[in-house]
């Protein structure tokens, strides 16, 4: 008997067929992966690799409060695909009945023969109506939009975010454009690997990290904000003003706690504006500072122990001669032998050309540098201007007299309001700013701390213009407004507008500067009040808006008299 | 012989088990893929309703809304102010 068992042919080609499957597969294999792996990966790249950018969430700016001056918010771009409407006019009544168009336009934009019809970027409750509706072929698609929930409360202060030239986000003006690098953040990238179906590969994710834009915190308190933009609206209401300002500032440290415009803007519809309210008129514009400006030339004379609070003034007694120009008191009335706290008392006109006379034009020059005038003060707002000043050979004894009160001399609000802190804070020419942190992507917190102040004036010299100050807002033009027991140090100012050359009496514009409580100052703020048409003193406009916030701002502060 | 049956026997049973293998593992990677897609879905709607509420929020907590809110409720603004000094504090006097 044979033991040897015979292997079926069946068997044999069976086997065969199965071995040379597996090597054909293996071999083609081999050849796909190894001999033109790179090739086929470079066409997998294209056909199933997907990469997606990951745009960067733009920063938030805070108040001090951490309640978002700005912040993110989701939109909807809403698209229609007019091929699958069979009943446009129907479907145009209702989505006009939720939208805020009329049933003719949407009806039109649908009667286009296109597959992608734009209808508007809308809210989520907008959103959910149209859904609601469960028309066919409609769809969505998330958009991020800059959301400030205070609405215009902070628009010249914040600025707006719009597109550039490349179609990208873009903040402008305020704190959005100063610090638009810093909000902005650094987008990064999803590659994802596909199969067949579309699903991706877990396994084969790579990702370049987006960086989310930093968040600024401020000094902006939320309160003090509202406070004053509400004052400053009611005020110009109330004096039928064209328009007006308003800068709350620590005097110590330079930090702004509130600043307000009017007119102003809604910065989340900054498009529906024009486009001149954009600008911040308290670092934008310039303007002639008027009778406030009076308290600083007075304090560069006393720094220099050119005069003192009691020196008398010799040449007040009448209206002053000078190159053809009369220099007469705002008032036309004169008081001989008046001393330097009367002559800030009764803003009188003579008495700081006496003043200025004794200062000089060299000094005169000098100080209006020390004091910041002709540069930008660096606060971080975008827009700010410098102004400029005459070069020493160009100025005129009758620019030396009309300087020394506040004319034929330009500024922006916030120079003159860091100008006149110094005398508040003992004499230091402080940076204003906005931001005090900055929060990284991860968590990092980057302090900014406050520039080293120059010393424009001596300690002395300041502590005496402040009670000069003290006594002008107990005794001058504004005495009817008072803070109880608290004392304020202020100056009225009401500067006619120069217009073709001349100054036109009935265009004024009506400020009051000063800082509280005059002991250990906390605040210091400046009113302007832009051609109001009740009345055109500042004591009679600004100052009663000045004492209105600093009222609310005692008690929010709870400041109390020593 | 029979060797030879054996070693083909086992070689293509191997082969079946390394395909039946590399199949269940590419099912799973699949299903991982499609869970993970899904949870990233769910992660970007959450992400959207919370942003949504975030805006609500903020938007009933604006300081113009609450005070409009106030002064419907009848909430006024003092015309004058005190402070209470300590010394003068009743709540603190037992006498």
């Amino acid at each position: 008997m044979n033991n040897k068992r015979k292997i079926s042919p069946r068997f044999v080609v069976l086997f065969l067929v199965i071995l040379t499957s597996y090597s054909v597969l293996t071999g083609k294999l081999f050849y796909w992966q190894i001999i033109r792996a790179q090739e086929i990966k470079e066409i997998r790249d294209i056909q199933s690799t997907e990469s997606l950018e990951l745009l960067p969430e733009r920063g938030e700016i805070l108040f001090s409060d951490n309640f978002p001056i700005a912040t993110n918010n989701i939109n909807y771009l809403t698209y229609a695909n007019p091929k699958v409407i069979k009943d446009v006019p129907g479907y145009s009544n209702s989505l006009a009945a939720v939208l805020d168009y009329d049933a003719a336009s949407i009806s039109a934009r649908l009667n286009q023969d296109l597959f992608w019809v734009r209808l508007g970027v809308f809210d989520h409750k907008t959103k959910t109506k149209i859904e609601n509706l469960k028309l066919d072929g409609i769809g969505f698609q998330i958009e991020a939009s800059r959301f400030y929930p205070e609405a215009s409360m902070a628009a010249h202060l914040v600025g707006f975010v719009g597109k550039n030239n490349e179609g990208e986000d873009q903040g402008y003006l305020g704190l959005e454009g100063y610090y638009d690098r810093q909000l902005r953040g650094k987008s990064g990238k999803l590659y994802i690997v596909k199969d067949a179906l579309g699903n991706p590969i877990v396994t084969d994710i790579r990702e370049e990290r987006k960086v989310d834009g930093r968040t600024l915190v401020s000094s902006i308190d939320r309160t003090v904000q509202y406070i004053a933009s509400e004052a400053l609206k009611k005020g110009i209401q109330s004096y039928e003003a064209e328009g007006g300002s308003i800068i709350i500032m620590e005097p110590k440290t330079g930090k702004i706690l509130g600043m307000s415009s009017v007119p102003n803007f809604d910065p989340q519809e900054y498009y529906e504006f024009d486009g001149d309210s954009y600008q911040n008129p308290v670092v934008s514009d310039l303007y002639e500072p008027g009778s406030t400006f009076k308290v600083l030339v007075m304090a560069a004379a006393l720094n220099e122990g050119l005069v003192k609070a009691n020196t008398r003034c010799s040449i007040c007694s009448a209206p002053v001669q000078m190159g053809g120009f009369t220099i007469k008191t705002w008032n036309n009335e004169y008081y001989a032998n008046t001393t330097m706290t009367e002559v800030i008392q009764h803003s009188d006109n003579t008495g700081m050309v006496f003043v200025g006379q004794k200062l000089g034009i060299k000094k005169m020059n000098y100080y209006l540098d020390q004091f910041g005038f002709g540069k930008t003060t660096g606060i971080d707002l975008q827009g700010e201007v410098s102004g400029s000043l005459r070069r020493e050979s160009e100025w005129l004894p009758i620019d030396l007299a009309t300087a020394s009160f506040g004319q034929g001399i330009s500024v922006t609000p916030i120079q003159l309001l860091t100008a006149v802190s110094s005398i508040a804070n003992g004499g230091y020419l402080v940076k204003p700013h906005i931001i005090n942190r900055i929060i990284e992507d991860d968590g990092e917190i980057i302090e900014i701390k406050s520039e080293n102040n120059k010393k424009v004036l001596s300690s002395s010299a300041a502590e005496v213009m402040k009670w000069i100050m003290v006594n002008a807002v107990e005794q001058g033009d504004s005495k009817w407004v008072t803070l109880g027991n608290i004392p304020v140090a202020g100056k009225t100012g009401t500067a006619q507008i120069p217009v073709e050359g001349r100054y036109d009496p009935s265009q004024t514009i009506a400020s009051f500067v000063g800082f509280f409580p005059a002991d250990d100052p906390q605040i210091s703020m400046l009113v302007l009040v832009n051609k109001p048409k009740t009345s055109i003193y500042g004591s009679e406009t600004a100052a009663p808006i000045f004492f209105s916030v600093a009222r609310d701002l005692v008690q929010y502060y709870d400041i109390k008299p020593e | 012989m029979k060797k030879l049956y054996v070693i083909a026997t086992l070689l293509l049973i191997a082969l079946s088990v390394i395909e039946v293998s590399y199949l269940t593992h590419a099912d799973a990677l699949a299903s991982e893929s499609m869970n993970a897609q899904k949870l990233r879905k769910e992660i970007a709607k959450v992400e959207e309703k919370n942003q949504i509420i975030k805006s609500e929020i903020l938007s009933l907590s604006s300081i113009l809304i609450v005070s409009s809110k106030a002064a419907e409720l009848g909430f006024a603004k003092p015309t004058e102010f005190i402070s209470l000094k300590k010394l003068d504090s009743i709540a603190l006097n037992h006498e």
